[in-house]
C-alpha cells in the first residue's frame, strides 16, 4: 500500500514539474485532463467500443427473439401438460 | 452458453439442503381442478429462484400460454406487509413486464435471460414433480 501511494505521489510530482518547466500557463486541473495522446487513446477506445456494440446489436436482437420464442414454447408445453390432466377422456378412476 | 447451462443445471438440481417439493402419496392428480393444478405448479415455481426467504411468500406460475405470474409478499423493516405482482406477457414484439404502479416495459438483457431460465426450470420441475412426466419426451413415468 505504501509503495502504491509513493508511486502515485512521484508521478504527480514529475507531471507537475514537466508542466512548470515548459512554462505553460497552469490550469489547476491540467494534470487531471490528460495528454493529447491519452485523449486520442480514449477516443479510439470509445470508437472501438461503439463499433463492437454496433456489430453485436443484431446478435442481441436475435438472442432476445430466441428467448421470447423459448418462453412462449415453454408456456405452450406447460398448458398442454396441464390440459392433458384435465381432459376427461384421460380420466382414470382411483383403484 | 456454458455459463447458462451450468446455471440451468444448478437451478434444476437445486440446493440439496433446500426442502424438496413433494406431493402427497395418496393424491389423485386427475381429480384436481385447473385451479388446484395451478396451485401445485406454483408451489414448485416458488422454489425456482432458490429458497424463499423467511417471512416471504412467493408464487411463480404459468397462468396461460402467454402469461407468467410472479407474486411476492413480505413484511418490511417497519412491520408493514408488502406485496408485488409482476405479470410477464409474451407478445410478438417481446415480453412485456407489467407491474402495478410501474411503467410497462419490454424486458431485455439479463432480465429476459433470467425469465427464460426460470421458465425452463419451471417446466422441468413441474413436468417431473406435478405431472410425473419426462420433460424431454412428455411421456408419463411408469
Amino acid at each position: 500500500m505504501s509503495e502504491h501511494i509513493h508511486a502515485s505521489y512521484s508521478y504527480e510530482q514529475s507531471t507537475d514539474a514537466t508542466l512548470f518547466e515548459n512554462g505553460d500557463e497552469i490550469n489547476p486541473n491540467m494534470s487531471r485532463l490528460g495528454t493529447p495522446e491519452e485523449g486520442r487513446r480514449q477516443a479510439e477506445e470509445e470508437a472501438t467500443r461503439l463499433a463492437h456494440e454496433a456489430a453485436e446489436r443484431p446478435t442481441l436482437e436475435k438472442r432476445s427473439e430466441a428467448y421470447r420464442q423459448y418462453v412462449e414454447v415453454i408456456g405452450v408445453h406447460v398448458t398442454t401438460m396441464r390440459n392433458m390432466e384435465l381432459d376427461p377422456d384421460s380420466f382414470t378412476p382411483a383403484a | 452458453m456454458k455459463q447458462i447451462l451450468q446455471k440451468i443445471n444448478k437451478l434444476v438440481v437445486g440446493d440439496p439442503s433446500s426442502v424438496a417439493f413433494k406431493l402427497p402419496k395418496n393424491r389423485q392428480l386427475k381429480q384436481l381442478t385447473e385451479r388446484e393444478l395451478l396451485r401445485l405448479e406454483s408451489q414448485v415455481g416458488s422454489a425456482v429462484f432458490g429458497p424463499v426467504p423467511q417471512g416471504h411468500r412467493r408464487e411463480f406460475f404459468c397462468f396461460d400460454e402467454r402469461t407468467w405470474i410472479w407474486y411476492e409478499e413480505w413484511t418490511d423493516e417497519k412491520g408493514i406487509r408488502r406485496e408485488t405482482t409482476t405479470r410477464y406477457e409474451v407478445h410478438d414484439k417481446g415480453i412485456l413486464k407489467v407491474q402495478e404502479g410501474a411503467r410497462y416495459n419490454y424486458i431485455e438483457g439479463k432480465e429476459l435471460e433470467n425469465l427464460m431460465l426460470a421458465t425452463r426450470v419451471y417446466y422441468e420441475k413441474v413436468a417431473r414433480e406435478v405431472y410425473s412426466r419426462d420433460p424431454q419426451t412428455g411421456k408419463k413415468f411408469a
